[in-house]
């Protein structure tokens, strides 16, 4: 990100655990840009406004990763401050932590508008745009069913790795009961958090009555667990496919009356008959509260 | 490459010249694996999988958030 004539300059370099040397390329460089072929170091003079999307490659001989790039230069300083500031969503709620972080990169380059040097204000810019990036969501939603996208919100999960197949929308990728610990998996939204759900949604990969008699229960604690969701009863599918998903679940879960801290985590405990592919969507609000540390 | 039929699942293939080379796909895969290729013209050929690249490859990767940008 930089304005017409300003000369930015970015590090695109890898991580590499590895003993050779790395070779950077990139496709769709423009004109005014360089990009060093053995740092990864990208340099910009734009000539013109406008946004490009090149191509940056790193290889050590064996391997290689790609990745997009998005070059976008404004006309002008004021206009690189609306460039960086792109992605951050007034009326959005963030995590405390971020949206601070976010605030003070905004005043900082706010008051560099006018008087600070090109490289002061690129360098506040910079600061700007990583803070963007930076921004958590409080209750972020999946775009599938718009239900509370958990798997980038707990801390840990008895689904490990394959926590991102409960929110794909795809019913033949999952977790399973190879994974499940005293048939149950738990997801743990960790300790700064509190959550509220007002429905769990299971969905199978073959027979929607494996998962009938699921119950959801809450913890404040990771220990005391309370019932949330009672048991259901199968065969209420329409298709088969969705069959669990998106029941109502009886109302508002108020998971806390306790006092902090507000561990939570769930327990789902499929029926002991079978439970190939387990599909928990969480429909509700993670509540944001500031770090007790 | 799109992975799985998910779009979020996608590698990008960059020209490697005709030399072979490996691309990491960093999540656990199942009993079948959809690859569907997309792209202008290029041409990609799959010679093998290795499942366990974490113990025999050492990838560069770049972060997924820009780091960005100026």
């Amino acid at each position: 990100m930089s304005w017409k004539g300003a000369t930015a300059t970015a590090y695109l370099s890898a991580h590499y655990a590895g003993a050779e040397n790395l070779a950077y390329t990139a496709r769709g460089l423009p004109a005014g840009a360089n990009l060093d072929a053995s740092t990864g170091q990208l340099t910009c003079t734009p000539a013109a406004a406008g946004s490009t999307v090149m191509t940056v490659t790193v290889s050590d001989g064996t391997t290689v990763a790609s990745h997009h790039v998005v070059l976008a230069a404004a006309h002008n300083r004021s206009g690189a401050f609306a460039l960086a500031e792109q992605g951050h969503d007034v009326d959005a709620e963030y995590v405390s932590d971020t949206e601070a972080a976010f605030d003070q990169a905004l005043t900082t380059a706010q008051a560099l508008g006018k008087k600070g040097t090109d490289d002061e204000y690129l360098a506040a810019l910079t600061r700007l745009v990583t803070a963007v990036d930076g921004l958590y969501l409080v209750s972020p939603h999946t775009a599938v069913d718009r239900s509370l996208d958990h798997p980038s919100l707990v801390v840990t999960s008895t689904a490990g790795a394959n926590i991102g197949n409960l929110v794909d929308g795809d019913n033949q990728s999952g977790t399973g009961y190879a994974q499940a610990v005293n048939l149950s998996h738990t997801f743990d939204f960790g300790l700064d958090f509190r959550v509220s759900a007002t429905r769990f949604g299971f969905q199978s990969n073959i027979f929607a009555d494996r998962l009938a008699n699921s119950t959801v229960y809450g913890s404040n604690d990771g220990k005391k667990h309370r019932q949330r969701v009672p048991d259901r009863r199968a065969g209420e599918a329409d298709d088969g496919r969705d069959a669990e998903r998106g029941r109502r679940a009886g109302g508002v879960l108020d998971l806390f009356g306790g006092a902090p801290p507000y561990a939570f985590g769930f327990a789902v405990t499929p029926d002991a008959g079978g439970h190939d592919a387990l599909v928990a969507l969480v429909d509700g609000m993670v509540a944001d509260r500031p770090p007790t540390r | 490459m799109r992975i799985d039929r998910h779009d979020d699942r996608t590698i990008l293939v960059p020209d490697t010249g005709g030399e072979w080379r490996y691309v990491m796909y960093p999540h656990s895969i199942g009993d079948m694996l959809f690859i569907q290729a997309t792209g202008d013209r290029a041409t990609i050929d799959i010679h093998h999988i290795t499942t366990n690249a974490s113990a025999e490859l050492t990838p560069p990767t770049f972060d997924d958030t820009s780091t960005a940008a100026s």
